[in-house]
């Protein structure tokens, strides 16, 4: 570990110190500091997360308690784009597992996974408040729905 | 208020918890995520209970008593909730009770017994959690654990490690550190395990164990004796189990220094009694040509010297008992030609003598201030006394000490003086609050002791020490504003004249009008206190080089203590007669070498950091042939015609004890890159013979703020050449977060001779400062070959 190279960039951390301006005490604004980072850096890998305990001034095991309890924050590098597929029971019951083949069948990639190009990164979902489009699917901020398997090849397409 | 429990009628005083009124009633409600020590969690659901008009049930530890309630807790809604609360643990729990370590003293082995159903309805299926983490004596079976999270909150809340926390969720939730990684490394930096072993206490079951104290024997084999720890001044109570002649386990035990804590030192480090390099016969002869001696021969030996010898003086450690630094002084009166008695580590502490002020009084204050190298490194057990004391008073706390070392970032303020600056903060918080805060002190000032400490003058000290401006006042402002202030004071390397005791209780007398104020305070040693009063008693040592040198249990060739000019005289003397248990540095330089017990082998006290005396246990016998250090001098005594009498050493105050010693030359100069931060040992002969604690050393490093690294092109492993005054020393460089910039800390491994002798170097310059230079290419092969 080498105090010379910052992996969290400066604006990063500009927006971070605007972040804590809003909290009285930094740890306060762990969830929202979280997902700022995770959003410019990607994922929360330990040289992230070993800069952020830096700056947040708290224990790492606390951060990583919270990192690992959400399961929309990553430990592990992600693709460009995050596609996540519910799994809850409306979804299933309306085939939800035929949209995470067609994703298979497109992109090669099982939940977990990244494309080895690095565009996108499947993910499971327990559900995404579209019930009443199941099967649901999201790709980084915007819901599709209902799919069907065969449209899943012209969505992909546009990321 | 008054509550029935289970029909019986209680009344008491809120607020308090259901669990805990029961417990005052007598009945008995199964737990296992609840501990008194740590907060409440609430997460085993096996302490549940029905309350009369309440249509659930409810946790009894989570659960406010209220006026009139009525509480069930053994009814058969509730056996049954509890039942399968066990079934539900166990099976996710494997069932190898016969080896477990934990066995005989697993509290789910115990509920399941009390508790539990007949049958299991689910298939056994432990998680696949095998984790066994490559650190030292810490072994985590991930497997076993109830997820009670007693040890994350004992880890946090009372330890303020903060290394163990309970990662993922729902059926993947386990207790892990940060990245899996292990509870010692790098990864976990600034907050590392300091292997207290609070948490292997905690756990109820066999999920965290001692790795160094598996299968050496079951809980409930052999004899279990109550002792002090032998290591620091803390005074921490133990239990020391012994098993076939083996000193097997030891845990700490309630005690009024210590509550139930302990630390990495008290826990594993007491392995040293075990060890087979001890010295079990009395060795003749000097500098490796030691051998084995009967011990008629030896006495004869050292009976002969010291009848022939014209002047001797007697140094004893501050580790021995107050009785056995007894028997040497009444040696030294009765028996040493104009005899004199000295003891190590003890400088400024006969200020204290007498003495005392219990760790309770810490939940006593409003505002604790700690005064000096902070103990969560040397001292741990101290750290959690204050931190704990503040967590349940709300006391503020303020901390006056260079190095970060986890208590400085919980305190309300911070002042770091660099250096040795210590002793000139303090003068300056005397002086600021007999000019500004006259109305505030319970004693009238004492001119003559603040005319003792030169410098210090309003506005000057925070110049001299690069504090910010204010920064006394601010200090000076906040200790007035208190009604209860309590003073901890660490004799850390820091305070190099050990001017710091009589300031802090000066400050202590002014502040409380008590005529007895007095600090708590950490000597170096664990009866450090015990020897200040006693080696006190003594006339001054005589000037000039004495004939004969007896040493018990004081290693000053070994250590790198500042008493330098001590081990000087050693190499001088010319006879050096030492008692001690293992063959130290100075026990290599004697000419007659006599056994002394460890401190599980003997009876005796040491006197704490509180000024209390504690009595040490014979836990076992000494090898054979091995007697006690008075039986030894009554052995030389009477081979002279002499016996041991008390009351004959002349009773007399050494010079410089009366007055303090002016630290105002100690000011740190501008124009030099660093300063330098002098380090105490964090380990002794004793511990290094456990040898699983080597990686806990800091080895032959020195330490810099990564930020000043960088500015001068270094990274971690470079070689540096630290250039003080006329003397320089080649080391390895090391990141450190603890040393604040502009500052270069030598950690002071005892191993690391050298630097020893650097830093004990008593000419250099005023305030210290030092140069740090990147080695060259060519330079640096000259400086490694040199090392080696």
């Amino acid at each position: 570990m080498s105090a010379n190279v910052q992996v969290i960039p400066e604006s990063t951390r500009e927006r971070l110190r605007e972040l804590f301006e809003r909290f009285p005490r930094k740890p306060d604004a762990l969830l929202t500091a979280l997902y700022i980072v995770q959003e410019d850096c990607n994922n929360l890998a330990s040289e992230v997360l070993d800069e952020l305990a830096a700056v947040m001034e708290m224990p790492k095991s606390i951060m990583y308690e919270v990192v690992t309890f959400y399961h929309l924050y990553s430990t592990k590098p992600r693709g460009r784009n995050i596609i996540l597929i519910c799994q809850n029971l409306c979804c299933y019951l309306r085939s939800s597992d035929e949209i995470y083949q067609a994703v298979y069948e497109e992109l090669g990639i099982r939940p977990g996974e990244t494309t080895e190009d690095g565009r996108f990164t499947l993910e499971t979902a327990e559900c995404l408040a579209a019930c009443e489009r199941a099967p649901a699917m999201m790709i980084n901020e915007k819901t599709f729905g209902p799919v069907d398997p065969a449209q899943v090849k012209a969505i992909l397409k546009k990321y | 208020m008054e509550v029935t429990i289970d029909g019986k009628k209680i009344s008491l005083e809120g607020p308090v918890t259901v669990l805990e009124a029961a417990r005052r009633a007598g009945v008995d409600i199964p737990t296992l995520c609840w501990h008194p020590r740590v907060s409440v969690l609430g997460a085993c659901r096996l302490c549940m209970i029905e309350v009369e008009g309440i249509n659930r049930l409810l946790a009894a530890c989570t659960t406010q008593v209220s006026d009139g309630m009525t509480v069930l807790t053994d009814t058969p809604q509730l056996r049954k909730v509890r039942q399968t609360m066990l079934e539900l643990l166990l099976c996710r729990h494997p069932l190898d009770c016969p080896t477990c370590v934990k066995g005989g003293e697993c509290e789910l082995q115990e509920l399941t017994y009390r508790h539990s159903a007949p049958e299991n309805r689910f298939p056994e299926n432990p998680g696949p959690y095998a984790v066994t983490d490559p650190s030292p004596f810490v072994e985590r079976d991930s497997e076993k654990c109830v997820l009670c999270r007693r040890c994350v909150r004992v880890c946090r809340e009372v330890r303020g490690v903060t290394v163990l926390g309970a990662m993922e969720r729902g059926y993947h939730k386990r207790v892990g550190t940060y990245f899996q990684q292990p509870l010692n490394s790098e990864f976990q930096e600034p907050y590392n395990c300091e292997f207290c072993g609070a948490c292997i206490d905690i756990c109820p079951v066999g999920a965290l164990n001692s790795k160094v104290r598996k299968f050496r024997g079951r809980t409930w084999e052999g004899t279990t004796t109550d002792s002090v720890c032998p290591f620091c001044s803390v005074g921490c109570l133990l239990s020391l189990q012994v098993k076939e002649g083996e000193l097997v386990r030891t845990v700490p035990r309630e005690g009024p220094n210590n509550e139930d804590q302990a630390c990495f030192r008290g826990r594993f480090g007491t392995d040293y009694v075990n060890a087979t390099s001890r010295i079990i016969t009395p060795l003749l002869g000097r500098n490796g040509s030691q051998a084995p001696a009967d011990a008629d021969e030896a006495v004869r030996f050292a009976a002969e010297k010291i009848a022939g010898a014209r002047r001797a003086e007697m140094i004893v450690s501050s580790g021995l008992t107050g009785e056995e630094i007894e028997a040497a002084g009444e040696f030294a009166g009765a028996v040493l030609p104009g005899g004199t008695l000295r003891a190590v580590d003890t400088l400024g502490l006969e200020e204290l003598a007498g003495a005392s002020r219990p760790w309770e009084d810490l939940e006593k204050a409003d505002l604790i201030v700690v005064a000096g190298q902070d103990f969560t490194i040397f001292e741990p057990v101290a750290g959690v006394r204050i931190r704990v004391a503040c967590g349940k008073t709300g006391a503020g706390l303020i901390v006056l000490d260079p190095r970060d070392a986890l208590l400085g970032g919980e305190a309300g303020l911070w002042l770091r003086p660099p250096g040795e600056g210590l002793s000139l903060l303090l003068a300056g918080l005397l002086r600021t609050l007999a000019a500004s805060h006259g109305d505030r002190l319970k004693a009238a000032g004492d001119d003559s002791f603040l005319a003792s400490f030169p410098g210090g003058e309003n506005g000057e000290v925070e110049k001299q020490l690069g504090l910010p401006e204010g920064s006394v006042e601010d200090l000076a402002r906040r200790v007035a504003a208190s009604v209860r202030v309590v003073f901890v004071g660490h004799r850390g390397w820091y305070d190099p004249e050990g001017s710091v005791p009589s300031l802090l209780k000066e400050l202590d007398r002014l502040l409380s009008g008590e005529g007895t104020g007095m600090p708590l305070y950490l000597g170096r040693d664990c009866n450090s206190r015990g020897a200040a009063a006693a080696a006190a008693a003594g006339p001054p040592p005589p000037e000039g080089a004495p004939g004969l040198v007896l040493l018990a249990g004081a290693d000053p060739l070994g250590t790198a203590l500042p008493g330098s000019p001590l081990a000087k005289r050693i190499s001088e003397a010319e006879t050096v007669i030492v008692f001690d248990t293992f063959l130290t540095e100075t026990a290599r330089a004697a000419d007659v070498l006599f056994p002394l017990p460890t401190f599980a082998e003997k009876e005796g006290s040491f006197t704490s950091s509180s000024g209390l005396s504690q009595q040490l246990r014979q836990a076992m016998s000494p090898p054979p042939g091995v007697v006690s250090l008075r039986k030894t001098l009554e052995g030389l005594a009477s081979s002279l015609g002499k016996s041991l009498s008390p009351g004959s050493l002349p009773k007399g105050s050494p010079p410089g004890a009366a007055s303090p010693v002016a630290p105002g030359g100690k000011l740190p100069s501008a124009g030099e890159r660093f300063l330098v931060l002098r380090g105490i040992p964090i380990a002794d002969h004793r511990i290094r013979l456990v040898e699983e604690s080597a990686p806990l050393f800091p080895g032959p490093v020195v330490e810099a703020h990564p930020a000043d690294l960088a500015a001068l092109g270094l990274k971690s492993g470079d070689s540096v050449r630290v250039v003080s005054g006329g003397s320089e020393l080649v080391r390895q460089v090391k990141a450190d977060l603890k040393t604040p910039p502009g500052q270069v800390h030598l950690p002071c491994d005892p191993a690391d001779a050298e630097m020893a002798a650097f830093v004990g170097e008593s000419e250099r310059p005023e305030g210290w400062p030092a140069t740090l230079r990147k080695l060259a290419g060519l330079e640096r092969a000259a400086g490694e070959s040199k090392d080696q």
